[in-house]
């Protein structure tokens, strides 16, 4: 495992996130949907994080896997694996919860907040610099104005912004760093 | 849940799919088809919205010209709007603009003849029942052109915190006769723009033209908003700085849509505008009430009924509207029912009895679906009727009717149709197809047994109408809805009968006050059989005058109640003559009433008032006053909330990664990557 290695599973990622917005016609059967789900429409807990609502939508998302997916897969594929799936259970039970209010949900960030706070605790863990910590303040910021104000920052889907999913995001990250810090990984990250 | 969301999605899919007609014809230029008479042009066509506290503004401006040799008519026909009020038309005689006074029907249309033959200027709107605005203007001189304009109000509904404008210019090609008479030229030739102003009283997220997909989105801030759609005659016109679009709209044969989001998270409650000249006199209010989400979630399995038209004007949609049947079947839960019953001339079943959704008896009725082909006439009551009977009693059943057309055949009066469902407790849900059909049978029919009816353009986005419909049949709707008023003199409230308010929906109530002063207002209905309250307290302004349209909005939903209580008990002639009283008080186009414009100096010869001419100029003074203003806050109920919950939103969500997040990716590469030693 090396740095230079091309990651293929952040590049199969991608690939699956543009051929299902491009090939799927009737996108509200996989939209994530908790009445579906509760009657039996499982593959809506994987296939809602992997829908996007409009091409902005679709891009923005994928620009932050490209760039968060290699960060990871650089490291360990075995990690990037795990926090998107950690990722899309975190998110998926929020959004099962009544709480949730939602009929329909779709779109990849509340995963990639995932794959974002585990990358800065990997990165912090290897650099200790302070500039990883500002990035998390940021980070941590944005998403408290996005839940306090209703409002999607700089970005205009055509759905409403539905900023829990990224706290939801965030929170998920938190067993794979506890994860990684208790236990040996089996791949060694490259440090 | 499932069920719902399903059958739905399907049929607002098969809905929309319907409407792809080949046969549509649209707006345009009328010629008779079989005489030697040439066409004329349709040389600018500009439209122009405001839309601002709860209503919007439309003025449609057009250049017809005439490149013959001789002097010619122009007759233009449009698609009636959405309970659309048209109050101002213009026509601009030796060079000066001249607007319209409202008459009789037969007196507007003798006094054009006699205009016409005298071989002066005149021009006339008749409205043509819920289907078209027909528009005559004389002479369009050999060589010459004329330029005329019309304006229309139409109250705009939010639901479910998205709104949505129709400029509806498609029609569903349901009049055979007229189709086979009258030859349309919908062609712009030089000028075409479409433009929209938005003020809200609450932030706006985003707006979307699904249809149009290069207009030129412009926010001005939270609450003010432009839309523009212009070609590159108008821009050259306009000397418009904004994108240019090359051919954007040439025909007017597509329905120009367009929605806005409201941010999420937004409180339920009560915006108020009013109309009071002076202090003692009657004044008009507009109460737009936006519940608060609090209808429970409907958890238990439903029969369905589908009675689906296969009249002849559904020929070439057929297809389509089967693969959304079959879509939504393969899709129901096994243990749900359902029926599918066809109606052209005669209504007969599909099915025999409830079946049960199980594939085998899906691929079964959707072959035999197949092997119909649509024709002859639609006799809507016998369809319905069958749907009916065929439902089960001791089960929650749903009726949903599928139509893009008009009763021609059988019982056809609306109060047969009425009666009918007043017999029988069932919820009707009606997909309102293209802007030809009988919208006000269908929507009286879904109010009158507590159901909804949702109108659908081949211009609407098949998602939101999927996810509009399902968010009111997934919840439950408050029913027998009711408003009352202590403290101020209130009356003339127009809707008579409010009746159920689904998710998402909002409420619209115009009404006279005659001292201004505090009210305590109160809104009523029943939930699950149990009765809901929600009051609050605010202020009727003693004087107000920046919203003089209000008072043709209050007219033309007074009229609809008169209208709908004609339907139900027949003809009535004092009925009939309180809409015509009332549309010419306030000027309004109707079926009983026409706008005719004539030479400035034949109104007086003629002895007609020029009443609408001053109303005209204090409506244009208030739009120039509020244009002035901006964007105003128009609730009311800020000290006393209505509702202690957040308006409903469509329940749908996303997020998105977005260029702040990855400004701060960025020197978290650089971190990794001068780790990596790649930089050095």
């Amino acid at each position: 495992m090396t740095s230079k290695r091309i990651p293929v599973l952040t590049i199969g990622l991608l690939t699956t996130l543009f051929t299902l917005h491009w090939l799927v016609t009737d996108k509200t059967a996989l939209y994530f949907s908790a009445a579906g789900i509760f009657d039996g429409e499982a593959w809506r807990i994987i296939s809602g994080h992997f829908m996007h609502a409009d091409l902005q939508h679709l891009l923005w998302n994928c620009l932050g896997l490209a760039v968060l997916g290699t960060l990871l897969e650089f490291r360990s594929r075995t990690v990037l694996l795990a926090s998107f799936g950690t990722g899309i259970v975190v998110v998926s039970a929020l959004l099962l919860t009544p709480y949730a209010k939602l009929d329909y949900y779709c779109g990849l960030s509340g995963v990639l907040n995932t794959l974002l706070l585990v990358a800065l605790w990997l990165e912090w863990k290897s650099t200790r610099s302070r500039l990883i910590i500002l990035i998390t303040c940021a980070c941590i910021a944005k998403v408290v104005i996005e839940v306090s104000q209703g409002v999607s920052i700089m970005t205009h889907i055509t759905w409403p912004p539905y900023a829990w999913s990224h706290v939801a995001g965030l929170i998920g990250a938190l067993p794979v760093i506890w994860a990684l810090t208790e236990f040996k990984p089996k791949a060694r990250l490259i440090r | 849940m499932k069920t719902i969301h399903t059958l739905l999605l399907s049929l607002t899919a098969l809905c929309i799919g319907t409407i792809w007609s080949p046969a549509t014809i649209a707006a345009g230029l009328m010629t008779p088809t079989m005489s030697n008479l040439p066409q004329l042009e349709i040389r600018q066509h500009h439209v122009n919205v405001v839309i601002e506290d709860g209503y919007a503004i439309t003025t449609v401006e057009q250049v017809f010209a005439n490149p013959h040799a001789t002097d010619l008519e122009a007759i233009y026909s449009f698609p009636v709007p959405e309970k659309a009020a048209v109050g101002e038309f213009t026509y601009w005689i030796d060079g000066l603009p001249v607007t319209g006074e409202v008459l009789e029907k037969q007196q507007a249309r003798e006094i054009y003849q006699q205009e016409k033959q005298a071989g002066r200027e005149v021009a006339l709107t008749e409205q043509d029942s819920y289907k078209t605005f027909d528009i005559a203007v004389y002479p369009v001189r050999a060589g010459q052109d004329v330029r005329i304009s019309l304006t229309y109000i139409q109250p705009v509904h939010i639901d479910s915190s998205i709104g949505r404008f129709v400029y509806p210019l498609e029609d569903g090609g349901v009049d055979e006769q007229k189709l086979s008479f009258w030859t349309y030229n919908d062609a712009v030739e030089e000028a075409f723009s479409f433009n929209l102003s938005f003020r809200s009283s609450w932030p706006i997220d985003d707006f979307r033209l699904p249809q149009h997909p290069q207009a030129n989105i412009q926010k001005l801030s939270d609450n003010e908003w432009n839309v523009a759609l212009v070609n590159e005659f108008a821009a050259i016109e306009e000397g418009s700085t904004n994108t240019v679009l090359p051919s954007v709209v040439q025909r007017l044969d597509q329905d120009i849509v367009v929605y806005w989001r409201q941010q999420q998270g937004l409180p339920g409650s009560v915006e108020m505008v009013t109309y009071k000249e002076n202090p003692g006199e009657r004044g008009t209010f507009m109460l737009t009430v936006t519940p608060g989400d609090d209808l429970a979630p409907i958890t238990e399995g439903r029969d369905w009924v589908f009675v689906l038209d296969f009249s002849g004007s559904m020929e070439g949609k057929f297809q389509s509207l089967i693969e959304g049947v079959k879509k939504g079947l393969t899709r129901l839960n096994p243990n749900d029912r359902f029926r599918i019953i066809l109606f052209n001339k005669h209504a007969r079943e599909v099915t025999h009895g409830f079946e049960y959704a199980a594939p085998e008896n899906i691929q079964h009725y959707i072959h035999q679906l197949e092997n119909n082909h649509p024709n002859s006439g639609t006799d809507l009551f016998a369809g319905l009727n069958m749907g009916i009977q065929s439902l089960d009693a001791d089960r929650s059943n749903a009726l949903i009717l599928v139509t893009d057309g008009v009763a021609n055949l059988g019982y056809t009066e609306k109060k047969d149709f009425l009666e009918l469902l007043e017999q029988t407790d069932v919820r009707l849900f009606t997909f309102v197809l293209g802007n030809s059909s009988n919208r006000p049978l269908l929507e009286s029919m879904a109010k009158v047994s507590n159901g909804f009816a949702i109108n659908v353009s081949n211009g609407d986005d098949i998602a939101g109408k999927i996810i509009e419909a399902t968010s009111k049949l997934t919840h439950e709707a408050l029913h027998d809805v009711d408003v009352s008023f202590s403290g101020i003199k209130v009356s003339d409230l127009t809707p008579e009968r409010i009746g159920s308010l689904y998710r998402g929906q909002q409420l619209i109530v115009f009404g006279h006050y005659w001292d201004g002063g505090m009210a305590n207002v109160s809104l009523s209905g029943k939930a699950s059989g149990e009765t809901r309250n929600y009051t609050s307290s605010f202020e009727f302004p003693e004087t107000s005058t920046l919203h003089p349209e209000i008072e043709r909005l209050w007219a033309f939903a007074k009229i609809e109640d008169l209208q709908n209580r004609l339907d139900y008990f027949g003809g009535d002639a004092d009925i009939e003559q309180a809409i015509t009283d009332i549309a010419v008080e306030n000027n309004l186009v109707t079926d009983y009433t026409s706008m005719i414009v004539l030479r400035e100096e034949r109104y007086q010869e003629l002895g007609i008032d020029r009443l609408n001419k001053s109303r005209v100029e204090k409506e244009q003074l208030a739009r120039q006053e509020r244009l002035a203003q901006g964007a105003r806050n128009n609730r009311v109920d800020t000290q006393q909330p209505m509702y202690a919950e957040q308006r409903a939103s469509h329940g749908n969500g996303g997020g998105a990664f977005d260029i702040w997040m990855l400004l701060l990716l960025l020197p978290l590469m650089f971190l990794h990557l001068r780790t990596r030693n790649i930089l050095q």
